[in-house]
């Protein structure tokens, strides 16, 4: 990594934050922090499936909106179904239904993506289908996944169950959610998790040696089928992660959750360098500050259109991303 | 018995046939090299023997056991290691991390064969926590090939190693082989350069256009004129 390469970067970011703090709006530094860690998860799992199957998935989006209404149908649904619906947490608006709902959501939008994969990628491959070809199949997938959204649960928002609460209140008259903390803390500890799993794991360092070099991990043994399911396990879980606890900061999901914030998670996948697990963490927290930090002066609807610039000002300086490599 | 027998191989990409008919055998202990112009079919052949590329016709057998179009996963739990010619390390990985790989594959002691191949390679254990993407090509190719030692393999397959390297490397690099070779490993090389490879080689087979044209102990093909006029540009 040659810092140099991007000294520029850092620069400007900071500068811009600065002024935020010091002309009075350091909560949405704070929040833009939390949305940054959701966007990881969700543009995490979308730069290892572009470092291992060398393709843009399109439908990552739509996964994590999937993930959003199958923990709201174990909430509101079974969970209430038997009876279990347990008050709100301590400060924060959720219960534990919620808590609990997210890793069985993980294990479920896994199997899915896993299942898609076998019906729809698998083949395309086995066919030597261009990665062209396959992201626009992904596209499809992202359609389908939202119109099964739509007929299964309607084009009206939904909710998950809350209580009212109390605004964190910090000096310099930051106001922060409760459940802001709690849900950025979780997504850390699952991007920490994911960090751990490629750099200590057997499948983890099979994977990072498929994404750098896929004929050599074949001719080394290296089964690229299991790493393959393993990229898409991680990638489901974390959209699925990703897609709850959007829906819970936000306190509602609707069909079009997930494809509105596909935008932000390519731009984060983009900034860090696409492939690069650190980086998207990185282009996300990046993305979700500046998206919330513009909105101290834009229209908050102008917010994807910051993520977007932002997203074509590093394809033009760094087309490789921030820990991206020279070709 | 041959240790690898490859027998009448038709094999390309996609519609295009590249090798046709080609045979060689390789007996254990051997250093055998292939030569042959740009574009006859030598690397071709060996992705079709470590199965990254599907063999149309012919038959292949390691070991008296047939491995024809077998996965590269069952090559090398057979014993073979295979070292391409370029991007034959794993870039993002430190030395440590691309010699550890081959032990989670097939499963042996990592720490002792480190051990044992360290004192192969020493240049290596200074560098262990290095990335491999910021090593020279020189030392790049000397992780490759302890990468491809590490698992004690029964077979080695090279594809012009000496590609890239500086002539002082190329002929540290033509040592190594050697000195591998002495040490009881077979080696099947591919090799542009002829005449350093042919004067180790035990056996030698020229291939063109995608045939077996000449056959021969390495020191025959170097005094071959046939071989000097078409192959080595005219002269021993």
């Amino acid at each position: 990594m040659n810092i140099k390469n991007y000294d520029y970067f850092w620069v400007i970011f900071i500068i811009a934050l600065s002024a935020l703090i010091i002309f009075g709006q350091p909560s949405l530094i704070i929040n833009g922090l939390l949305l940054g860690f959701i966007y990881s998860l969700g543009a995490i799992g979308l730069t290892l499936v572009f470092g291992i199957l060398r393709f843009g998935n399109f439908a990552q989006g739509d996964l994590m909106t999937l993930g959003g209404y199958i923990s709201l149908t174990i909430v509101t649904v079974i969970f209430a179904g038997i009876g279990f619906t347990g008050s709100a947490l301590g400060p924060f608006t959720f219960g534990l239904p919620i808590v609990l709902a997210i890793p069985l959501t993980m294990l479920l939008t896994s199997i899915i993506v896993v299942i898609l994969d076998q019906l729809i990628y698998k083949r395309l491959r086995t066919r030597q289908a261009s990665t062209m070809l396959i992201s626009i199949a992904s596209l499809g997938v992202a359609i389908m996944i939202r119109g099964l959204v739509q007929f299964l649960w309607g084009n009206e928002p939904e909710y998950f169950p809350r209580e009212s609460k109390q605004f964190y209140m910090l000096p310099l008259d930051i106001r922060i959610p409760p459940d802001n903390v709690i849900l950025g803390l979780m997504a850390v500890l699952m991007t920490l998790g994911v960090y751990l799993f490629l750099k200590y794991n057997k499948y983890g360092k099979f994977m990072r040696a498929t994404a750098n070099n896929p004929n050599l991990s074949l001719s080394t043994g290296i089964n690229t089928s299991i790493v393959i399911m393993w990229t898409w396990i991680i990638s489901g879980s974390l959209a699925a992660a990703g897609g709850t606890m959007l829906a819970v900061s936000q306190a509602q999901i609707l069909p079009m959750t997930g494809w509105k914030i596909l935008l932000p998670i390519f731009a984060s996948v983009i900034l860090g360098g696409i492939g690069k697990p650190i980086g998207a963490l990185v282009g996300a927290i990046i993305i979700g500050i500046s998206m919330e930090a513009s909105t101290a002066w834009l229209n908050p609807t102008y917010k994807p259109a910051v993520a977007f610039t932002i997203m074509i000002a590093m394809l033009l300086v760094k087309p490789n991303g921030l820990f991206g490599e020279k070709d | 018995m041959a240790l690898l027998d490859v027998q009448n191989i038709n094999a390309g990409y996609g519609e295009t046939e590249i090798l046709h008919s080609v045979s060689i055998q390789v007996n254990e202990g051997n250093l055998v090299a292939i030569i042959g112009p740009n574009g006859s079919g030598k690397s071709t052949l060996l992705k079709v023997i470590v199965g990254l590329l599907e063999a149309k016709k012919g038959n292949i057998e390691f070991m008296a056991d047939s491995i024809t179009n077998s996965s590269p996963q069952k090559i090398v739990e057979l014993g073979i290691s295979y070292v391409p010619q370029a991007e034959n390390v794993f870039t993002n990985m430190t030395i440590k991390e691309n010699l550890e790989i081959p032990s989670l594959v097939l499963k042996f002691n990592f720490k002792k064969r480190l051990e044992e191949i360290l004192e192969l390679f020493p240049i290596l254990d200074t560098k262990m926590n290095t990335k491999a993407g910021t090593l020279s090509g020189g030392q790049r190719q000397t992780l490759a090939f302890a990468k491809a030692l590490i698992s004690k393999p029964s077979l080695m397959i090279l594809d012009e190693p000496s590609a890239g390297l500086s002539p002082i490397m190329a002929d540290s690099t033509f040592e190594t082989i050697e000195s591998i070779n002495k040490s009881g490993v077979t080696i099947l090389i591919v090799e542009q350069n002829a005449k350093k490879i042919l004067s180790i080689a035990d056996r030698g087979y020229v291939l063109a256009t995608g045939e077996n044209k000449i056959d021969d102990t390495g020191l025959n093909l170097l005094t071959n004129p046939d071989v000097g006029m078409l192959y080595l540009g005219g002269s021993n």
